[in-house]
């Protein structure tokens, strides 16, 4: 449990760093957007949506993680839904995390993208959200079946 | 527990992972009505989550070695007395 409250701190750590760049990146489009294809408006309205939501996610897990490390029997808990066998099994089947870390990948390629073309935008942003539709099927029909 | 007792049940155990039906039959539901108790506190008990009991009690899952050990050894009794090998002592024959 010494560990796992280790990587609860760092996790807590790379929380924070994440909610920064999501401001950083809201403000970024605020300043310098202009000029580039981000003054479309669905293309800005998908960077800060999915921003504040990372930082809305960013800010709900730190306050699970610390209410976690508060407390013995909230972090066994944590740990255990985190490694229990089963669940394991059917994260390797449904491929998680590889298709998970694609499809980031692709979605983080696809604001790159949009500042220059709006068609590889839609293209990337398409296909990350076809990887993450397939994995998550996978995953629901192996929960089922195990 | 002797070595070749462990080796014997690793072996049924992995024989029964790979066997078509993959159902391994227990007694985990009853043991646990005689001695009232819940399956939260059984999964808790042996670092497992309460849906992951449910499958080994329903045959849908069948447990790992370390989580089969653990099991038996929260109820005072051997892997044998807990998980039934009988179909497959039977195939091995």
């Amino acid at each position: 449990m010494k560990e796992y409250k280790k990587v609860i701190n760092n996790r807590i750590m790379a929380l924070s760093f994440l909610i920064l760049f999501c401001a950083g990146v809201i403000l970024l489009n605020m300043k310098f957007a202009e000029g580039t294809t981000m003054q479309e408006g669905f293309l800005v309205s998908f960077q800060g949506g999915l921003s504040v939501s990372l930082m809305l996610i960013g800010v709900i897990n730190i306050f699970r993680y610390r209410s976690a490390a508060k407390d013995e029997e909230k972090l066994k808990k944590m740990y255990i839904s985190e490694n229990d066998e089963r669940m394991k099994e059917i994260r390797r089947k449904a491929g998680l995390p590889i298709t998970l870390i694609i499809s980031c990948v692709m979605i983080a390629g696809s604001i790159v993208a949009g500042y220059y073309s709006t068609t590889v935008f839609y293209t990337l942003l398409g296909a990350g959200m076809f990887v993450i539709l397939c994995s998550g099927i996978t995953k629901v029909y192996y929960m089922k079946k195990m | 527990m002797t070595k070749s007792n462990i080796i014997d049940i690793l072996c049924k155990v992995s024989f029964a992972k790979h066997r078509k039906k993959n159902i391994m039959k227990n007694k985990i539901k009853e043991l646990r009505k005689e001695r009232k108790i819940s399956q939260e506190k059984l999964a808790f008990a042996v670092d497992t989550t309460r849906q992951t009991i449910t499958s080994i009690e329903v045959g849908k899952y069948t447990a790992s070695l370390p989580l089969a050990y653990k099991i038996s050894k929260f109820f005072e009794l051997s892997i044998e007395q807990v998980f039934d090998f009988t179909e497959i002592d039977e195939e091995l024959k």
